[in-house]
């Protein structure tokens, strides 16, 4: 039997025209924010990063560059950096996404109290809530003499991984559920019910329908997290407590940029930063589903005349 | 029928949404081979018997069988049921050839090598309980074995010799999907996006989807209301031959009776959660049961009259001869005529008179609405002549055209 070809499949063009309508200049706004708040300042850091002034003289230089990409010690604040954004984004998956799961069960009414709760700590100041956590987990606050009575022999927990881990997980935790939250309540009923049709019990289901979805959301949730974790500047400066282990990359920036008053040393950091955070994201973009590609056809073998009853 | 047991069985089945029943004590049986149209306007609860043969809700009371076998509580999963759906959800994450493939990528076939050992391996129990290991029963057929799991290595060592474990092998699912893309003219589209196609295509896919996995039934949920009506027509012609083909069940749910007409070997027609009647095209078109079937199905005109004898009834206060009905004399009736059994005639020679009152051009016919003279009652009639408007005119039509109905 033959289907017929009934319609054709279009590809769809998107064409880039730059055409002065009321609408678009709606837009303006945001192209200048966007142009003085983002691309101009861009633009400066990557232009001190190439340049030194030595008596009242601008050369350009790739020392900046240079110095860093020569100097172990800074390859090890960087990966510490990216250490720590990773452990605190994995952390963050495994939390939110079992969580988001249980809200799109729930009913919208207790939806919309969760989503509440969730965004409500954002309402604060980060660095107050920072400060907070500070004092919670000093010597003397309520999470170390807890601690202390159950004979876990530490006054203070300022300084560990444990709490600069925490407060990271703390304040980013809502940008990776509510993405995936998002995702999640997109997926249709009817795509489990079809793969529960096709065979698939409920594990195999999340492994190969929900899961597979969900990615998307994962994935800008991970770059919501990850980025900011990796640069975070408040965090280690409380928690550390002085540990100089929790130096991190956002640190040294500002160290450079503060108290050396280096800004051409700071803005080469600044893109090298940026360069690997491009990176990280296109890698982790590779994983995105959401976007199946049409391939070329593939060849035809054989084709056997399907008879379900003789072969059953 | 070979055997007379039929293929599925529903047996009192009611279903209840909070306080609302929606079914109420449906008996149904489907025959192997059969393709079944369960008929009715939205809200009657066609959609929701569906869902209930397919395992997506559980009845409030009664029984399901396949074969034989009480299946009222058994997964989706685990049915040999496909379905293809209304919005025919497909995944998003997957293109043309993933979706199809995406059943028998997870279907696992447990074979038993001999077909005497009827008693099953106690590990059995433990393959359905053990949701990651599941396995689909199915019996004969030798293959080679390949053990997967962890599971299937327990199986092969305590009952090395009567179970052959294995995952549909790549080759064969490639073949096989490869063959039903053919089937339903995709394959230029094999390794499309799904959301590149259009609905016909996304509707074919949905197909290929179900039928890849040879269920025994295939359950479509108004799949062809997407359609425009010259793609549907298409749809309904190549399904039946589909069905033809491949020897599956087919149950269609349809609020177009059309559609029914076209397609179905058996028509059930529903209203309100119940069964009205079930029978071929040919028996629901003419001898509808009752007011509704007969409002339901096709055009008509309808009466209400009263059976004199046998073979006479009383409609409009006089007598007409009719075919032989068993209808007790005496009891008030409904008495249906099709439009297109009724002739338009000079007033002289017409059982019923009355005058145009308007004439639509239908493309086939016009459709001419008399309006008669004693009862100022509508009749509609289909006509390949053109009658002026305000004329008057007789009816006429053969005596077996009179359906005779009981009274609801």
């Amino acid at each position: 039997m033959a289907f017929s070809n009934v319609s054709s499949y279009k590809r769809e063009k998107i064409h880039f025209k730059l055409k002065f309508s009321f609408f678009s200049s709606l837009a303006l706004p945001l192209h200048f924010l966007l142009l003085f708040l983002v691309i101009l300042p861009f633009l400066f850091i990557l232009f001190y990063s190439i340049i030194n002034v030595k008596d009242n003289k601008i050369y350009l230089t790739i020392d900046n560059f240079a110095r860093f990409l020569s100097n172990p010690n800074f390859f090890k604040v960087l990966g510490l950096s990216l250490y720590y954004a990773l452990i605190c984004t994995i952390f963050c998956i495994l939390l939110a996404y079992p969580f988001a799961y249980f809200m799109v069960k729930c009913s919208p009414i207790v939806r919309n109290i969760l989503n509440m709760l969730i965004t409500l700590p954002m309402w604060t100041n980060l660095l107050l809530r920072v400060v907070a956590w500070k004092q919670l987990l000093d010597e003397g606050g309520i999470i170390p003499t807890v601690l202390n009575f159950f004979g876990f022999g530490k006054t203070t927990l300022l300084g560990t991984d444990f709490a600069v881990i925490l407060v990271m997980i703390y304040v980013y935790l809502p940008f990776m559920i509510l993405p995936i939250y998002t995702q999640l309540l997109k997926i249709e009923k009817s795509l489990k019910e079809a793969s529960k049709d096709l065979g698939a019990n409920s594990i195999k289901t999340f492994a190969k329908v929900t899961f597979p979805i969900s990615l998307p959301g994962v994935i800008s949730g991970f770059t919501m997290v990850f980025l900011p974790a990796a640069t975070t500047l408040v965090i280690p400066k409380y928690m550390s407590d002085g540990n100089p282990k929790y130096t991190f990359i956002g640190q040294m920036i500002e160290s450079y940029f503060i108290n050396a008053d280096n800004r051409y040393a700071g803005s080469a950091i600044a893109v090298i930063l940026t360069i690997v955070i491009i990176l990280t994201s296109f890698i982790v973009n590779r994983f995105d589903t959401s976007n199946v590609k049409d391939k070329k056809r593939k060849k035809i073998k054989t084709i056997p005349v399907m008879n379900s009853r003789k072969e059953g | 029928m070979a055997n007379n047991l039929p293929l599925i069985e529903l047996q009192g089945v009611s279903k209840n949404f909070g306080t609302t029943q929606v079914l109420h004590n449906i008996d149904l049986s489907i025959n192997q081979n059969e393709f079944v149209c369960l008929l009715g306007p939205s809200g009657c609860g066609k959609t929701t018997t569906l869902r209930i043969i397919g395992g997506f809700e559980s009845p409030s009371g009664g029984k399901i069988l396949f074969d034989g076998v009480d299946v009222t509580s058994l997964p989706p999963y685990k049915r040999e049921t496909n379905t293809v759906f209304q919005n025919y959800a497909l995944f998003p994450h997957l293109n043309v050839y993933d979706n199809i493939a995406f059943g028998l990528r997870i279907k696992k076939v447990s074979y038993v090598k001999r077909e005497k050992v009827k008693k099953r391996s106690p590990l059995d129990s433990f393959h359905s309980g053990f949701m990651f290991f599941s396995i689909r029963k199915k019996r004969k057929e030798p293959k080679l074995y390949k053990h997967r799991t962890f599971i299937d290595i327990l199986d092969r060592f305590f009952f090395p010799f009567n179970r052959i474990v294995k995952k549909i092998s790549k080759k064969e699912i490639d073949e096989r999907v490869m063959s039903v893309i053919h089937l339903v003219n995709l394959d230029e589209y094999v390794e499309r996006n799904v959301a590149h196609l259009s609905g016909g295509q996304r509707q074919r896919v949905a197909i290929a989807r179900a039928i890849v996995n040879r269920p025994k039934v295939l359950l479509l949920d108004e799949s062809l209301s997407a359609l425009d009506l010259k793609l549907r027509k298409d749809m309904q012609y190549e399904l039946k031959e589909l069905q033809r083909d491949t020897g599956i069940t087919f149950i269609f749910v349809t609020h177009d009776q059309e559609e029914a007409l076209t397609m179905a070997d058996k028509i059930v027609v529903m209203k309100g959660g119940e069964i009205e009647q079930i029978g071929t095209a040919d028996e629901i078109y003419n001898d509808p049961i009752n007011r509704y079937v007969a409002n339901f199905i096709g055009d008509s005109n309808l009466f209400s009259g009263e059976v004199i004898d046998s073979t006479h009834v009383l409609l409009d206060g006089h007598k007409f001869s009719c075919d032989k009905t068993t209808i007790e004399p005496n009891t008030k009736v409904d008495l249906l005529l099709r439009p297109e059994d009724l002739d338009i005639v000079t007033p002289e020679k017409g059982k019923l008179h009355g005058v145009v009152d308007s004439i639509f051009f239908k493309g086939v016919f016009y459709e001419v609405d008399v309006i008669l003279d004693e009862t100022n009652r509508l009749v509609t009639i289909h006509t390949t002549d053109y009658i002026p408007i305000h004329s008057r005119v007789g009816i006429s039509f053969e005596n077996e055209d009179i359906h005779v109905m009981e009274q609801m």
